[in-house]
């Protein structure tokens, strides 16, 4: 009995073993699957000229760039980046950089490093504002975990998987756009706020919309003094969805000339034959856009008079 | 010696025999006592799968969740008042909402924040049973205000202060503003305090971050030339 006993310890301790190793070894395989899943490796050369070869590389944090071309903050997707390459002085806290996109599109803009403040150990610091947010570049090497400031960063190439196929730019959107004065212009790469994105509020809740989805947008009659603007919005697919947009004219405290006349006098921006088109929220009655497939031919018929708003 | 080896074996089989009737006994209390009344979340109701949002410490979030297959908004939650709201303050004790059981499906998640930005999740795949957590890249900070000033409205802009992302009024109870991970400015003018301030604000996930304002503080730095 004791000898049977014995003769079956061994089998089932070989068992309970192989399914030890065997759960060991799907976790983690299941956990290299996860957290291979989304994370992208890249190539980075720090300002001395070293090559660092990175998996699940995040800058700031983060799986975006951010960076700001002229007045505009612009975020890119590592999915959308091949590479990008940063300019200036070591020690700038704005750096120039050149964003090359998957798309063949390259952005010359400025980056915010952190300038020197930056480091790697970045804690609570009581006498500045605060926390501070991460602002170094991280990722894994073969020798474990890398962690450099953005500041000694050179160039940063992206490696995407072979075949995959690299994201399109949107195409320019050609709209009619119809003013509270009953002018209408012909207006192509037409933007809201900079962006091919709708911002509208909806119960209380903040929606966004792809421009390229919808047909038009109705706006309801504007008061003086309003802030708010209903909308209608009617989708290619002939759905209609309501809300409300901001069309205040009223000035902030703080704010500068400049950056109240951006706010309220471009929120609708884009190119005419005659020049720029720009207008406020509180401007338009009416968008209508183009289908992208036969913009060409609907452009032919563009009555565009001069705008008062026009740059 | 038989003896002996039929005793060692019987006192064995009690044990054996004891311990299985205790945690017998373990199991049946503790399923008595009814463990979800309490004590930790509640179970995921049958056939849905659960979604939860980790916000970095973070208890209510504005959000909505649009099923993907039908376009269809299948929850929406907005228990945050504005940021320009003047009677909002932040409650010591507050239910958290950023669980909620759904149907398995893929779905987009969407955060609303204190200025015009959102923090959206393309596709959050849920399944049956299961809890999904996704991270929200969100923090928060908070405006001190030093020298009786209470009431004060502010704007949130971009770094390099070129557009103005959102407004927000400071309050005298402490108040958490919710925006994205990331790096802004804010800027705050009132001429009857005699406060003219812009500040870097950096906004990391799971932290609040302070900014103190006010007039007894003589250390601040001249405010650079904005782009008037």
């Amino acid at each position: 009995m004791r000898q049977q006993i014995n003769s079956r310890i061994p089998g089932h301790r070989h068992q309970m073993s192989l399914v030890v190793l065997f759960s060991i070894t799907a976790s983690a395989l299941g956990t290299t699957l996860a957290s291979s899943a989304g994370a992208t490796e890249a190539l980075v050369i720090d300002r001395f000229g070293n090559r660092h070869d990175l998996s699940a590389i995040r800058i700031k944090d983060r799986t975006e760039l951010e960076y700001y071309v002229g007045d505009e903050r612009r975020k890119a997707s590592f999915d959308h980046i091949q590479k990008f390459v940063v300019d200036g002085a070591t020690g700038d806290e704005e750096r120039p950089v050149k964003v090359h996109l998957r798309s063949g599109r390259v952005d010359a803009g400025m980056l915010f490093t952190g300038g020197q403040e930056s480091s790697a150990n970045q804690g609570f610091n009581a006498s500045s504002s605060g926390g501070r947010a991460p602002t170094g570049v991280s990722g894994k090497t073969s020798l474990g975990p890398w962690l450099l400031s953005l500041d000694d960063v050179r160039e940063v190439r992206f490696q995407h998987p072979e075949g995959e196929p690299a994201p399109a730019e949107r195409p320019a959107l050609k709209a009619a756009v119809v003013t509270t004065k009953g002018a209408l212009f012909e207006v192509a790469d037409l933007l809201l706020a900079k962006k091919q994105i709708l911002r509208y509020s909806q119960n209380r809740r903040k929606m966004t919309l792809d421009l390229a989805k919808i047909e038009r947008i109705q706006f309801a009659e504007y008061s003086s003094g309003q802030e708010d603007r209903q909308i209608t919005i009617t989708l290619w697919g002939g759905t209609a969805v309501h809300g409300s947009v901001n069309a205040t004219v009223a000035r902030y405290t703080g704010e500068t000339d400049k950056q109240y006349a951006r706010r309220v006098g471009a929120a609708v921006t884009g190119n005419m034959a005659e020049g720029l088109f720009s207008a406020g929220m509180h401007e338009i009655k009416l968008i209508r856009f183009h289908p992208i497939a036969t913009e060409a031919a609907g452009a032919t018929g563009a009555n565009s008079s001069p705008s008062p708003a026009a740059d | 010696m038989r003896t002996i080896f039929q005793f060692g074996t019987c006192c064995r089989s009690l044990a054996l025999l004891a311990v299985v009737a205790g945690a017998a006994a373990l199991a049946l209390s503790c399923a008595t006592t009814s463990a979800y009344d309490d004590y930790g979340p509640d179970p995921i109701l049958a056939g849905k799968g659960r979604l939860t949002l980790q916000a970095g410490g973070i208890p209510r979030l504005n959000f909505y969740v649009i099923d993907t297959a039908t376009e269809k908004e299948v929850h929406a939650d907005t228990p945050l008042q504005g940021a320009f709201a003047p009677s909002a303050f932040q409650a010591s004790l507050v239910e958290s909402n950023l669980s909620v059981d759904l149907d398995p499906g893929v779905y987009r998640v969407v955060v609303n924040t204190h200025i015009e930005e959102s923090v959206e999740l393309p596709e959050v795949e849920v399944r049956m049973g299961e809890e999904t957590p996704v991270m929200i890249r969100v923090g928060r900070f908070q405006l001190i205000m030093v020298g009786g000033a209470t009431r004060l409205p502010f704007m949130i802009m971009d770094y390099n202060m070129s557009n103005v992302l959102g407004r927000g009024m400071t309050t005298p109870d402490v108040r958490h503003f919710i925006v994205p991970e990331g790096h802004y400015k804010i800027r705050l003018e009132n001429s009857s305090n005699g406060i003219d301030t812009q500040r870097p604000l950096e906004v990391s996930f799971g932290r609040i971050t302070p900014i103190q304002i006010g007039t007894s503080i003589t250390t601040e730095e001249p405010d650079e030339a904005a782009d008037q």
